[in-house]
Parts: C-alpha cells; sequence; structure tokens
C-alpha cells in the first residue's frame, strides 16, 4: 500500500494542449511511454484549456501547451498558448507549464514566466 | 507610340514633381526669347502680331497639348483617341500661328498647307521633348511596381509552402503518424515534398490554372490530414479553365485564409470549396467557406492585398470580391478573359 503511494506521488498528472489531433496523441503517447506522467486530459482548445486549468477544475501537475491554437477565434490563435502561461503563471495552484511549438521566437518570454521547458517541433 | 493606358492603373506616386508643364514652361521662356530677339529686326506691319503671337500660340499649343494628353490619360483614353485629338489641335493652332503672321495666307492653300505642317511639326517636337519621357517614365515605374508585386509574391510563397510553422508542425505531423499509420505518412511526405520542389525550382509567374490547383491540392491534402475530422475541401473546377494562365498561385492566400478565418474558428469545422468557371466573357474563381465569417472591422491582410494588386496587374480590368455573414466567407475573382493572355 505504501509503496502504491510512493510510486502515484512520482507519477505527474499531465494535461496536454493541442489543437491538431496527431500531434496531441502523439504528446500523449510519449507521456505515457515515458513512464513519468499520466495524462489526465488532453484538449484541443484554449477555451478547454481554460476551463480545465480553472479552480475547482482538473487537477494537474504539468500542462503541456501547444502555443499556436489555430481554433481560437481570429488572430488570437497564433499565440494562444502564451496567452495561457502568461495568465496562469505564478497564480496560487498552477501546474508546471512546457510550451511545445514550432519556433523559439518566443522562448525568452517562456523560461522569463517560469516554465519548465520549451520543446521544440518535431518532438522526439 | 508606347502603351500609355496602364499609367491609369499604377500610377507614378510624383507625378506632379516633374510633369510636362515644366519642360512647357521653359520652352514657352525660349520661345519668347527667340521671338523678341527677331522683334529688333522687323520693319513694317505690327511687330508683335507677326512674331511674338505666333510665337505665343505655339507655347499655347504646347500647354494644350499637355493638358488634354492628361486629361485623355485620367479618362484612359485610347492611343487613337488622343493621335487624333493631338493632330486636330496642332492643325488648328498652326493654322491660327499662320492667320496671325499674316491674313493674306489663309487665301493661299498653299501657305495654309505650310502653316498646318509648321502646326503638326509643334506637335510632333512636343511629343518627342515632352510626351515620350513621361510615358517612357510611366512605362518604368510599371514595370518597377511589376517587379516589386511579383517579388512579393514569391516571397509570400515560400512563407506558404516553406512558411517555418507550416513546415516544421506538418513534419511534427508526420513523426506522429509513423507508427500508427505508415500510409498517410508517407503520403504526407510525397505532398511536402511537391510543395517544397515548386518553392525552390524557379517556375514562371504566369502559369495554366491547372498547375496551381495540382499545387492548392498537394496543400490541402496536407491541412486535411492535420485537421482530421474538422477539414473538408471541395474542387470544382470546370476543364474549360485548365489552362487558363494566372499569375502563380493567386488564390493560396484565398485558400489559406478560408482554412485559418473560416473553418478552423468554426467549432464543429466545416469546408472550403473552390469552383472555377467562365461565365460570358469572365473566368471566375471562387473560394467559399462555411466559418464564421469576417467580424466587422477586420483590416484587411496582406494576403488579400497582394492578390488585389496581382490582379491588376496582370488583368486590368479584374476584380476580388468578399462576401461574408455568419454563415461564411466568399471571395470571387473575376477576370475578363480576353485579357488573360497580358
Amino acid at each position: 500500500m505504501a509503496a502504491q503511494t510512493e510510486a502515484s506521488l512520482r507519477v505527474l498528472r499531465a494535461l496536454v494542449v493541442e489543437d491538431e489531433w496527431a500531434a496531441r496523441n502523439y504528446l500523449v503517447e510519449m507521456l505515457h511511454a515515458s513512464g513519468q506522467a499520466t495524462v489526465v486530459a488532453a484538449v484541443a482548445t484554449l477555451a478547454e484549456a481554460e476551463q480545465a486549468l480553472a479552480p475547482g477544475g482538473i487537477a494537474v501537475d504539468v500542462a503541456f501547451i501547444d502555443i499556436h491554437l489555430g481554433n481560437a477565434k481570429g488572430d488570437k490563435g497564433d499565440e494562444a498558448g502564451m496567452h495561457l502561461v502568461r495568465t496562469l503563471a505564478g497564480t496560487p495552484g498552477a501546474p508546471l507549464f512546457v510550451l511545445a511549438t514550432a519556433l523559439s521566437q518566443h522562448a525568452v518570454e517562456a523560461y522569463a514566466l517560469g516554465v519548465a521547458d520549451y520543446l521544440l517541433k518535431p518532438i522526439h | 507610340m508606347l502603351q500609355t493606358r496602364a499609367s491609369a492603373t499604377i500610377r507614378p506616386p510624383d507625378r506632379n514633381a516633374e510633369s510636362p508643364w515644366h519642360l512647357a514652361l521653359a520652352f514657352g521662356a525660349v520661345t519668347f526669347a527667340a521671338a523678341a530677339h527677331s522683334l529688333r529686326d522687323t520693319h513694317e506691319g505690327t511687330p508683335w502680331r507677326h512674331t511674338v503671337a505666333p510665337s505665343a500660340v505655339m507655347v499655347l499649343q504646347a500647354a494644350i497639348l499637355t493638358l488634354g494628353y492628361r486629361w485623355l490619360r485620367n479618362r484612359n483614353a485610347g492611343r487613337a483617341v488622343m493621335l487624333v485629338a493631338g493632330t486636330l489641335v496642332s492643325t488648328l493652332f498652326g493654322a491660327l500661328a499662320t492667320w496671325l503672321h499674316a491674313d493674306r495666307a489663309m487665301n493661299n492653300p498653299r501657305a495654309l498647307l505650310l502653316a498646318i505642317s509648321i502646326g503638326l511639326g509643334v506637335g510632333g517636337l512636343w511629343t518627342l521633348v515632352f510626351l515620350l519621357p513621361a510615358v517612357i517614365r510611366d512605362a518604368n515605374l510599371r514595370s518597377l511596381a511589376a517587379d516589386g508585386v511579383r517579388r512579393e509574391a514569391e516571397l509570400a510563397q515560400l512563407r506558404s509552402s516553406l512558411e517555418p510553422h507550416f513546415l516544421l508542425n506538418t513534419l511534427h505531423t508526420i513523426a506522429a503518424l509513423t507508427v500508427d499509420e505508415p500510409l498517410v505518412a508517407r503520403r504526407l511526405l510525397a505532398a511536402l515534398g511537391d510543395l517544397l520542389r515548386d518553392a525552390l525550382e524557379s517556375s514562371p509567374e504566369i502559369r495554366p490554372l491547372e498547375a496551381d490547383i495540382h499545387w492548392l491540392q498537394r496543400y490541402a491534402e496536407i491541412l486535411e490530414v492535420r485537421h482530421r475530422g474538422s477539414l473538408r475541401f471541395e474542387w470544382n473546377v470546370a476543364p474549360e479553365t485548365a489552362a487558363v494562365p494566372l499569375p502563380k498561385l493567386l488564390l493560396q492566400p484565398l485558400l489559406e485564409n478560408a482554412v485559418k478565418h473560416g473553418v478552423l474558428c468554426r467549432k464543429e469545422g466545416g469546408v472550403v470549396i473552390l469552383r472555377s468557371r467562365f461565365i460570358d466573357r469572365s473566368l471566375q474563381l471562387v473560394v467559399e467557406d462555411n466559418g464564421p465569417g469576417i467580424s466587422p472591422g477586420t483590416k484587411e491582410g496582406l494576403g488579400l492585398r497582394m492578390v488585389r494588386q496581382r490582379i491588376s496587374l496582370a488583368h486590368p480590368g479584374g476584380s476580388l470580391r468578399l462576401e461574408s455573414s455568419s454563415e461564411g466567407t466568399r471571395a470571387t475573382i473575376e477576370l475578363p478573359h480576353s485579357q488573360e493572355a497580358a
């Protein structure tokens, strides 16, 4: 019983935010394969992510977030993930953030906001 | 003479800075100086009427020609109209100058002929000295503008196919698919390869519609896989339009907008329809989506501005029209068929 608790403490509860289905499944697959995280939710839109991370939402230790979320209305989608991190970073109860995107253009700001990592696609 | 009609579309930005007016004034000053000089040697009659007045008439002729040319150009008059009007004005002024010089010349057919020749001569001189440089400058500016737009279009094309986000996200998708859907991954690699080849090889600026459709279908294939379940394309290309020459990737920004700002902004996803057909003597190209429409007050982006510019350069008389409602957006390009070889 004690060993099980210890194991579940080590496994992080992860949220995946990615608008493209293949990329989303890919990240979920990789997280499962790592054995260090269990994906508690994988969502496609900014709205769903905000809902999941809101107080009373899902208990999450780490959130993997795609910066570009194509299904956010208008040009807001181009950096919806950054918007999410800017809003939530440093707030009480906020999880660790890991950003995933094609280019490094937001990396400096991301690390300044205290993200745990900044992954470049294609991720491996 | 050079084609001048096009100057109505692309106007030199500093048209007044170096207009024929300055030259006309200089011409007038020289003529008056010559007239004043000859005045000293005149012995009989009313000197001003014999010398200064005909010179003034010539200057007036140059001024009227300049004014008339601009007036006609701003109304897109053809070369024939300009030529007839110029000849008429020159003939009249030639006769007027001769009549001022000596009344009796009007009764002498040979003298009148000479007068008209002088008028036409002044008109010809005006064309050489004032009109030709202006027309050449216009033509140069126009070709510079065309070059600029072409370069921008090439850059935009590179941006769309080799655009880093598009390229890297597509590679990411392919990496994701290799385990569970290797055949789809293979198809995407082939499609991406086609787009890269087209971007890396230099191809002509004007090419048949079917070459563009082929490119767009590869581009669409990639997007359809990446947004499976929420994005679908329909192609409705009339076979007789396949060979129509068009500026390369003219439709790409319309397709990109329909996906990015249309279908992908719709919760349930949707469809992008591309249509081409002939209506009367016009080629009609339509890109339509069933997204949420353009929000009021949205500024027109670089993509659309460039589509407009390219149409106005390659197809004078062509147009791009946008219609949008909460049911979707439709972009319609219409090109007069008779001018498509331009």
